[in-house]
Protein backbone atom coordinates (compact mmCIF):
# COMPACT_ATOMS: atom_id res chain seq x y z
CA UNK A 1 0.00 0.00 0.00
CA UNK A 2 1.26 3.28 -1.31
CA UNK A 3 1.61 6.16 1.70
CA UNK A 4 -0.94 7.98 -0.08
CA UNK A 5 -3.48 4.80 0.07
CA UNK A 6 -2.74 4.56 3.77
CA UNK A 7 -3.72 8.70 4.05
CA UNK A 8 -6.58 7.89 1.50
CA UNK A 9 -8.66 4.82 2.80
CA UNK A 10 -8.83 6.17 6.58
CA UNK A 11 -11.27 8.48 4.61
CA UNK A 12 -13.43 6.65 2.86
CA UNK A 13 -15.79 5.80 5.35
CA UNK A 14 -16.09 9.28 6.40
CA UNK A 15 -16.18 10.21 2.55
CA UNK A 16 -19.09 7.66 2.00
CA UNK A 17 -21.07 9.76 4.83
CA UNK A 18 -19.94 13.20 2.67
CA UNK A 19 -18.58 14.34 6.16
CA UNK A 20 -15.54 15.63 4.47
CA UNK A 21 -15.09 18.57 3.44
CA UNK A 22 -14.56 20.02 -0.12
CA UNK A 23 -10.67 20.13 -0.44
CA UNK A 24 -10.56 16.29 1.34
CA UNK A 25 -13.14 15.38 -0.96
CA UNK A 26 -11.48 16.97 -4.17
CA UNK A 27 -7.73 15.31 -2.65
CA UNK A 28 -9.72 11.75 -2.41
CA UNK A 29 -11.62 11.42 -6.07
CA UNK A 30 -7.97 12.61 -7.27
CA UNK A 31 -6.51 10.00 -5.69
CA UNK A 32 -9.21 6.97 -6.74
CA UNK A 33 -9.15 8.25 -10.15
CA UNK A 34 -5.62 6.65 -10.82
CA UNK A 35 -5.66 3.83 -7.70
CA UNK A 36 -7.33 0.57 -8.23
CA UNK A 37 -6.72 -0.45 -4.97
CA UNK A 38 -8.26 2.14 -2.87
CA UNK A 39 -11.11 2.39 -5.43
CA UNK A 40 -11.89 -1.23 -5.05
CA UNK A 41 -11.95 -0.42 -1.05
CA UNK A 42 -14.30 2.44 -1.42
CA UNK A 43 -16.91 -0.03 -3.56
CA UNK A 44 -16.74 -2.49 -0.85
CA UNK A 45 -16.89 0.11 2.09
CA UNK A 46 -20.30 1.47 0.59
CA UNK A 47 -21.04 -2.29 -0.09
CA UNK A 48 -21.35 -2.88 3.35
CA UNK A 49 -22.63 1.10 4.06
CA UNK A 50 -25.61 -0.18 2.39
CA UNK A 51 -26.20 -3.23 3.93
CA UNK A 52 -25.63 -2.12 6.90
CA UNK A 53 -28.08 0.80 6.18
CA UNK A 54 -30.68 -1.79 5.05
CA UNK A 55 -30.80 -3.80 8.06
CA UNK A 56 -34.71 -3.54 9.17
CA UNK A 57 -35.66 -2.12 12.41
CA UNK A 58 -37.15 -4.76 14.80
CA UNK A 59 -40.08 -3.51 16.75
CA UNK A 60 -40.28 -4.24 20.13
CA UNK A 61 -42.71 -6.42 21.87
CA UNK A 62 -45.45 -4.21 23.31
CA UNK A 63 -44.71 -6.19 26.73
CA UNK A 64 -42.01 -3.86 27.08
CA UNK A 65 -43.96 -0.25 27.25
CA UNK A 66 -46.57 -2.21 29.50
CA UNK A 67 -43.67 -3.62 31.61
CA UNK A 68 -41.95 -0.06 31.83
CA UNK A 69 -45.46 2.19 32.75
CA UNK A 70 -45.76 -0.59 35.46
CA UNK A 71 -41.97 0.50 36.91
CA UNK A 72 -42.71 3.39 36.57
CA UNK A 73 -46.29 3.60 38.89
CA UNK A 74 -44.62 1.15 41.13
CA UNK A 75 -41.38 3.77 41.54
CA UNK A 76 -44.14 7.02 41.77
CA UNK A 77 -45.99 4.82 44.15
CA UNK A 78 -42.93 4.87 46.78
CA UNK A 79 -41.67 8.23 45.81
CA UNK A 80 -45.00 9.62 47.86
CA UNK A 81 -43.90 10.78 51.37
CA UNK A 82 -43.84 7.79 54.12
CA UNK A 83 -46.51 7.60 56.29
CA UNK A 84 -45.47 7.31 59.67
CA UNK A 85 -47.18 4.73 61.69
CA UNK A 86 -48.28 6.82 64.25
CA UNK A 87 -50.53 9.72 62.74
CA UNK A 88 -50.92 7.15 59.59
CA UNK A 89 -54.99 7.52 59.40
CA UNK A 90 -55.18 10.80 58.06
CA UNK A 91 -51.99 12.17 56.59
CA UNK A 92 -52.35 12.04 52.93
CA UNK A 93 -56.15 13.45 54.19
CA UNK A 94 -55.19 16.19 55.17
CA UNK A 95 -52.57 16.71 52.56
CA UNK A 96 -54.87 16.28 49.52
CA UNK A 97 -58.85 17.05 50.49
CA UNK A 98 -58.96 20.43 51.93
CA UNK A 99 -62.35 20.01 50.63
CA UNK A 100 -62.54 17.01 53.22
CA UNK A 101 -64.32 18.60 55.70
CA UNK A 102 -67.77 18.82 53.86
CA UNK A 103 -67.13 15.57 52.00
CA UNK A 104 -67.02 14.15 55.30
CA UNK A 105 -70.01 15.20 56.85
CA UNK A 106 -71.98 14.57 53.66
CA UNK A 107 -70.80 11.10 53.73
CA UNK A 108 -71.64 10.74 57.52
CA UNK A 109 -75.15 11.95 56.88
CA UNK A 110 -75.54 10.12 53.88
CA UNK A 111 -74.45 6.64 55.89
CA UNK A 112 -76.64 7.27 58.23
CA UNK A 113 -79.97 7.87 56.58
CA UNK A 114 -78.84 5.41 53.54
CA UNK A 115 -77.87 2.37 56.46
CA UNK A 116 -81.87 2.86 57.41
CA UNK A 117 -82.98 2.03 53.88
CA UNK A 118 -82.37 -1.11 51.63
CA UNK A 119 -79.37 -0.94 49.82
CA UNK A 120 -79.30 -1.35 46.25
CA UNK A 121 -78.07 0.41 43.34
CA UNK A 122 -81.69 0.95 41.59
CA UNK A 123 -82.67 2.66 44.68
CA UNK A 124 -80.06 4.52 44.70
CA UNK A 125 -80.42 6.46 41.45
CA UNK A 126 -84.32 6.47 42.58
CA UNK A 127 -83.78 8.11 46.03
CA UNK A 128 -86.24 11.60 46.33
CA UNK A 129 -83.34 13.74 45.20
CA UNK A 130 -83.62 13.33 40.95
CA UNK A 131 -80.32 13.36 39.80
CA UNK A 132 -79.28 15.53 37.35
CA UNK A 133 -78.07 13.65 34.28
CA UNK A 134 -76.35 16.86 32.15
CA UNK A 135 -74.55 17.72 35.68
CA UNK A 136 -73.49 14.16 36.11
CA UNK A 137 -72.20 14.10 32.16
CA UNK A 138 -70.36 16.67 32.80
CA UNK A 139 -68.84 15.40 35.73
CA UNK A 140 -67.88 12.44 33.59
CA UNK A 141 -66.44 14.01 31.28
CA UNK A 142 -64.23 16.51 33.66
CA UNK A 143 -62.79 13.17 35.28
CA UNK A 144 -61.63 11.43 32.18
CA UNK A 145 -59.73 15.53 31.36
CA UNK A 146 -56.29 14.61 30.76
CA UNK A 147 -55.25 16.88 33.80
CA UNK A 148 -54.45 15.16 37.04
CA UNK A 149 -55.92 18.36 38.86
CA UNK A 150 -59.17 18.49 37.02
CA UNK A 151 -60.04 14.68 37.44
CA UNK A 152 -59.74 15.27 41.49
CA UNK A 153 -62.33 17.94 40.76
CA UNK A 154 -64.47 15.73 38.90
CA UNK A 155 -64.37 13.31 41.38
CA UNK A 156 -64.86 15.98 44.28
CA UNK A 157 -67.74 17.39 42.11
CA UNK A 158 -69.56 13.84 41.89
CA UNK A 159 -69.00 13.63 45.72
CA UNK A 160 -71.53 16.45 45.83
CA UNK A 161 -74.11 14.40 44.36
CA UNK A 162 -76.60 12.66 46.70
CA UNK A 163 -77.41 10.16 44.37
CA UNK A 164 -75.44 8.67 41.02
CA UNK A 165 -76.42 6.69 38.23
CA UNK A 166 -74.46 3.42 37.23
CA UNK A 167 -72.03 5.40 34.91
CA UNK A 168 -70.97 7.61 37.19
CA UNK A 169 -69.82 4.92 39.23
CA UNK A 170 -68.24 2.70 36.49
CA UNK A 171 -65.84 5.95 35.85
CA UNK A 172 -64.86 5.80 39.72
CA UNK A 173 -63.70 2.55 39.44
CA UNK A 174 -62.02 2.97 36.66
CA UNK A 175 -60.52 5.76 37.93
CA UNK A 176 -59.53 4.18 41.22
CA UNK A 177 -57.99 0.94 39.25
CA UNK A 178 -56.20 2.67 36.20
CA UNK A 179 -55.85 6.45 36.81
CA UNK A 180 -51.69 7.40 36.62
CA UNK A 181 -51.71 9.58 39.42
CA UNK A 182 -52.01 8.60 43.37
CA UNK A 183 -54.29 11.49 43.75
CA UNK A 184 -57.13 10.98 41.63
CA UNK A 185 -57.20 7.04 42.88
CA UNK A 186 -57.62 8.40 46.31
CA UNK A 187 -60.22 11.20 45.60
CA UNK A 188 -62.27 8.00 43.76
CA UNK A 189 -62.17 5.47 46.71
CA UNK A 190 -63.25 8.30 48.73
CA UNK A 191 -65.95 9.07 46.47
CA UNK A 192 -67.00 5.23 46.27
CA UNK A 193 -67.24 4.77 49.76
CA UNK A 194 -69.13 8.25 49.83
CA UNK A 195 -71.71 5.83 47.56
CA UNK A 196 -70.80 2.73 49.61
CA UNK A 197 -74.92 1.91 49.42
CA UNK A 198 -73.88 0.86 46.10
CA UNK A 199 -73.50 -2.84 45.83
CA UNK A 200 -71.36 -2.11 42.21
CA UNK A 201 -68.91 0.91 44.71
CA UNK A 202 -68.68 -2.09 47.74
CA UNK A 203 -67.50 -4.83 45.35
CA UNK A 204 -65.31 -3.03 43.68
CA UNK A 205 -63.35 -1.44 46.96
CA UNK A 206 -63.22 -5.01 48.37
CA UNK A 207 -61.65 -6.28 44.81
CA UNK A 208 -59.20 -3.08 44.74
CA UNK A 209 -57.75 -4.03 48.31
CA UNK A 210 -55.88 -6.66 46.40
CA UNK A 211 -55.77 -5.13 42.96
CA UNK A 212 -53.86 -1.69 43.91
CA UNK A 213 -50.62 -2.11 44.55
CA UNK A 214 -49.99 2.14 45.59
CA UNK A 215 -49.50 1.50 49.56
CA UNK A 216 -51.66 4.81 49.87
CA UNK A 217 -54.39 3.48 48.02
CA UNK A 218 -54.69 0.12 50.33
CA UNK A 219 -54.58 2.12 52.98
CA UNK A 220 -57.31 4.54 51.89
CA UNK A 221 -59.65 1.40 50.81
CA UNK A 222 -58.78 -0.58 54.02
CA UNK A 223 -59.95 2.10 56.30
CA UNK A 224 -63.06 2.51 54.47
CA UNK A 225 -64.09 -1.24 54.72
CA UNK A 226 -62.83 -1.21 58.07
CA UNK A 227 -65.24 1.74 58.80
CA UNK A 228 -67.96 0.29 57.33
CA UNK A 229 -67.33 -3.71 58.66
CA UNK A 230 -67.32 -4.89 55.43
CA UNK A 231 -67.50 -8.69 56.52
CA UNK A 232 -66.05 -10.07 52.99
CA UNK A 233 -63.15 -8.25 53.28
CA UNK A 234 -61.76 -10.12 55.59
CA UNK A 235 -60.34 -12.66 53.38
CA UNK A 236 -58.41 -10.07 51.15
CA UNK A 237 -57.13 -8.21 54.19
CA UNK A 238 -56.05 -11.51 55.47
CA UNK A 239 -54.58 -11.93 51.14
CA UNK A 240 -53.26 -8.57 51.90
CA UNK A 241 -50.85 -9.59 55.06
CA UNK A 242 -49.49 -12.32 53.65
CA UNK A 243 -47.82 -10.51 50.50
CA UNK A 244 -44.19 -10.23 50.77
CA UNK A 245 -44.06 -6.87 48.84
CA UNK A 246 -46.64 -5.01 51.06
CA UNK A 247 -45.14 -2.01 52.72
CA UNK A 248 -45.26 -2.84 56.66
CA UNK A 249 -47.22 0.47 57.59
CA UNK A 250 -49.78 -0.90 54.77
CA UNK A 251 -49.69 -3.74 57.14
CA UNK A 252 -50.20 -2.04 59.72
CA UNK A 253 -53.07 -0.27 59.09
CA UNK A 254 -54.47 -3.97 57.77
CA UNK A 255 -54.20 -5.16 61.19
CA UNK A 256 -55.77 -2.42 62.90
CA UNK A 257 -58.95 -2.81 60.90
CA UNK A 258 -58.90 -6.76 60.67
CA UNK A 259 -60.99 -6.89 64.25
CA UNK A 260 -63.72 -4.65 62.11
CA UNK A 261 -63.61 -7.12 59.57
CA UNK A 262 -64.54 -10.17 60.88
CA UNK B 1 -42.03 18.38 27.58
CA UNK B 2 -41.81 16.92 24.29
CA UNK B 3 -39.67 19.82 22.66
CA UNK B 4 -37.42 19.33 25.64
CA UNK B 5 -34.07 18.00 24.76
CA UNK B 6 -33.42 14.80 26.40
CA UNK B 7 -30.97 16.46 28.85
CA UNK B 8 -33.70 18.90 30.25
CA UNK B 9 -35.58 15.52 30.25
CA UNK B 10 -33.34 13.87 32.28
CA UNK B 11 -32.39 16.49 34.52
CA UNK B 12 -36.34 16.82 35.38
CA UNK B 13 -36.45 13.22 36.19
CA UNK B 14 -33.43 12.99 38.51
CA UNK B 15 -35.31 16.39 40.61
CA UNK B 16 -38.21 13.56 40.89
CA UNK B 17 -40.93 14.35 37.73
CA UNK B 18 -40.94 10.51 36.73
CA UNK B 19 -43.46 11.26 33.91
CA UNK B 20 -40.75 12.62 32.15
CA UNK B 21 -39.00 9.51 31.76
CA UNK B 22 -42.23 8.57 29.43
CA UNK B 23 -40.51 11.28 26.77
CA UNK B 24 -37.20 9.73 26.77
CA UNK B 25 -38.56 5.79 27.14
CA UNK B 26 -40.79 7.17 23.74
CA UNK B 27 -37.32 8.39 22.25
CA UNK B 28 -35.06 5.78 23.25
CA UNK B 29 -36.86 2.23 23.97
CA UNK B 30 -36.26 1.70 19.91
CA UNK B 31 -32.82 2.36 19.50
CA UNK B 32 -31.81 0.73 22.43
CA UNK B 33 -33.93 -2.68 21.97
CA UNK B 34 -32.23 -2.22 18.31
CA UNK B 35 -28.96 -1.92 19.46
CA UNK B 36 -28.99 -5.09 22.50
CA UNK B 37 -30.88 -7.16 19.49
CA UNK B 38 -27.82 -6.65 16.80
CA UNK B 39 -25.38 -7.24 19.28
CA UNK B 40 -27.29 -10.50 20.91
CA UNK B 41 -29.60 -11.78 18.04
CA UNK B 42 -31.81 -12.65 20.61
CA UNK B 43 -35.54 -10.56 21.14
CA UNK B 44 -36.88 -11.65 24.17
CA UNK B 45 -32.84 -11.08 25.91
CA UNK B 46 -33.01 -7.40 24.04
CA UNK B 47 -36.77 -6.98 25.47
CA UNK B 48 -35.08 -8.16 29.30
CA UNK B 49 -32.15 -5.94 28.84
CA UNK B 50 -33.95 -2.92 27.39
CA UNK B 51 -36.04 -2.89 30.21
CA UNK B 52 -33.71 -3.00 33.06
CA UNK B 53 -31.60 -0.19 31.27
CA UNK B 54 -35.21 1.64 31.81
CA UNK B 55 -35.32 0.53 35.04
CA UNK B 56 -31.31 1.62 36.03
CA UNK B 57 -32.07 5.30 34.30
CA UNK B 58 -34.98 5.31 36.98
CA UNK B 59 -33.32 3.95 39.87
CA UNK B 60 -30.21 5.86 39.56
CA UNK B 61 -31.72 8.81 38.09
CA UNK B 62 -29.76 11.08 40.87
CA UNK B 63 -26.40 9.69 39.42
CA UNK B 64 -27.38 11.11 36.28
CA UNK B 65 -24.54 14.54 36.35
CA UNK B 66 -25.93 16.28 32.94
CA UNK B 67 -23.65 15.13 30.61
CA UNK B 68 -25.10 13.64 27.00
CA UNK B 69 -28.18 11.76 28.09
CA UNK B 70 -27.60 9.64 24.83
CA UNK B 71 -23.96 8.57 26.08
CA UNK B 72 -25.08 8.00 29.57
CA UNK B 73 -27.80 5.71 28.15
CA UNK B 74 -25.78 3.91 25.58
CA UNK B 75 -23.25 3.70 28.44
CA UNK B 76 -25.82 1.84 30.51
CA UNK B 77 -26.73 -0.64 27.49
CA UNK B 78 -23.58 -1.49 26.72
CA UNK B 79 -22.86 -2.94 30.41
CA UNK B 80 -25.62 -4.45 30.40
CA UNK B 81 -25.03 -6.50 27.38
CA UNK B 82 -21.47 -7.06 28.76
CA UNK B 83 -22.77 -8.24 31.90
CA UNK B 84 -24.96 -10.55 30.32
CA UNK B 85 -22.08 -12.00 28.31
CA UNK B 86 -20.07 -12.55 30.94
CA UNK B 87 -22.11 -13.91 33.16
CA UNK B 88 -23.83 -16.69 30.50
CA UNK B 89 -20.61 -16.99 28.71
CA UNK B 90 -23.00 -17.42 25.39
CA UNK B 91 -21.56 -16.78 22.02
CA UNK B 92 -23.76 -14.58 19.97
CA UNK B 93 -26.70 -16.52 18.18
CA UNK B 94 -27.48 -16.12 14.57
CA UNK B 95 -30.31 -13.16 14.23
CA UNK B 96 -33.53 -14.32 14.62
CA UNK B 97 -34.93 -15.30 11.84
CA UNK B 98 -37.80 -13.21 12.40
CA UNK B 99 -35.38 -10.30 11.20
CA UNK B 100 -35.96 -11.39 7.76
CA UNK B 101 -39.29 -12.49 7.78
CA UNK B 102 -40.59 -8.85 8.39
CA UNK B 103 -39.00 -7.53 5.91
CA UNK B 104 -41.39 -7.14 2.47
CA UNK B 105 -42.29 -10.38 0.78
CA UNK B 106 -41.05 -8.81 -2.47
CA UNK B 107 -37.96 -7.47 -0.74
CA UNK B 108 -35.03 -8.91 -2.86
CA UNK B 109 -32.95 -12.08 -2.09
CA UNK B 110 -29.46 -11.02 -2.51
CA UNK B 111 -30.92 -7.76 0.25
CA UNK B 112 -31.91 -10.35 3.07
CA UNK B 113 -28.13 -12.87 1.71
CA UNK B 114 -26.57 -9.60 2.01
CA UNK B 115 -27.78 -8.62 5.57
CA UNK B 116 -27.08 -12.31 7.12
CA UNK B 117 -23.67 -12.26 5.77
CA UNK B 118 -22.99 -8.70 7.49
CA UNK B 119 -24.62 -10.41 10.38
CA UNK B 120 -22.40 -13.50 10.40
CA UNK B 121 -18.99 -11.39 9.28
CA UNK B 122 -20.04 -9.10 12.40
CA UNK B 123 -20.30 -11.63 14.68
CA UNK B 124 -16.13 -12.73 13.87
CA UNK B 125 -15.95 -9.34 15.19
CA UNK B 126 -14.63 -8.80 19.09
CA UNK B 127 -17.23 -7.30 21.23
CA UNK B 128 -15.94 -4.02 21.00
CA UNK B 129 -15.93 -3.28 17.31
CA UNK B 130 -18.56 -5.21 16.57
CA UNK B 131 -20.48 -2.73 19.49
CA UNK B 132 -18.91 0.41 17.29
CA UNK B 133 -19.77 -0.61 14.13
CA UNK B 134 -23.54 -1.75 15.44
CA UNK B 135 -23.45 2.07 17.49
CA UNK B 136 -21.90 3.96 14.33
CA UNK B 137 -22.98 1.83 11.15
CA UNK B 138 -26.55 0.96 12.58
CA UNK B 139 -27.44 3.56 14.32
CA UNK B 140 -26.15 6.43 12.83
CA UNK B 141 -24.01 7.83 15.93
CA UNK B 142 -21.69 10.43 15.48
CA UNK B 143 -17.71 10.38 16.24
CA UNK B 144 -18.49 13.17 18.80
CA UNK B 145 -21.22 11.26 20.59
CA UNK B 146 -19.07 7.70 20.22
CA UNK B 147 -16.40 9.09 22.26
CA UNK B 148 -18.73 9.79 24.82
CA UNK B 149 -20.33 6.30 25.24
CA UNK B 150 -16.96 5.06 24.79
CA UNK B 151 -15.30 8.11 26.58
CA UNK B 152 -12.36 8.51 24.30
CA UNK B 153 -12.13 11.36 22.13
CA UNK B 154 -14.03 11.59 19.33
CA UNK B 155 -10.75 10.99 17.20
CA UNK B 156 -9.46 8.05 18.92
CA UNK B 157 -13.57 7.14 18.47
CA UNK B 158 -13.35 7.80 14.94
CA UNK B 159 -10.02 5.90 15.02
CA UNK B 160 -11.72 2.53 16.55
CA UNK B 161 -14.42 2.91 13.75
CA UNK B 162 -12.26 3.21 10.93
CA UNK B 163 -10.15 -0.21 12.43
CA UNK B 164 -13.58 -2.11 12.78
CA UNK B 165 -14.75 -1.56 9.54
CA UNK B 166 -11.60 -2.57 8.59
CA UNK B 167 -11.51 -6.03 10.18
CA UNK B 168 -15.23 -5.87 8.79
CA UNK B 169 -14.23 -5.39 5.19
CA UNK B 170 -11.37 -7.93 5.62
CA UNK B 171 -13.48 -10.66 6.92
CA UNK B 172 -16.49 -10.20 4.30
CA UNK B 173 -14.76 -10.40 0.88
CA UNK B 174 -11.58 -12.15 2.81
CA UNK B 175 -9.23 -9.53 1.58
CA UNK B 176 -6.66 -9.51 4.25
Amino acid sequence: MKNTCKHIEPLLNDYILERVDPSTTLEIEGHLAHCDTCSKALEEYTFLSNAFSKTPEMVPPQALAQHFEAMLLKEKATQEPVISLTNSSYTWKSALRIAAGIALIATAFFIGNSLQKTTGDDQLVTTEKRYNSKEQLASILLIENRSASKRVQGVYNIEDFSEVNSEIITALIKRMNEDEHTNVRLAAVEALGKFYTSEVARQALIDALNRQSIPEVQIAIIQILGNFKEKRAAQPAQKLLDKEDVPAYVKDQVRLQLPNLI
Amino acid sequence: MNTHTDEQLMADVADGNLDSLRFLFDRYHRRIFNFVFQMCGDRDLSNDITQDVFYKVMKYRSSYKGGQFASWIFTITRNGINTHFRTQKTRVEPLDAMLYKIEDEDADTDGKENQAFLHHALQQLDLEDREILIMHKMQGIRYEELGGILDITSGAAKAKAYRALKKLREIYFQTS
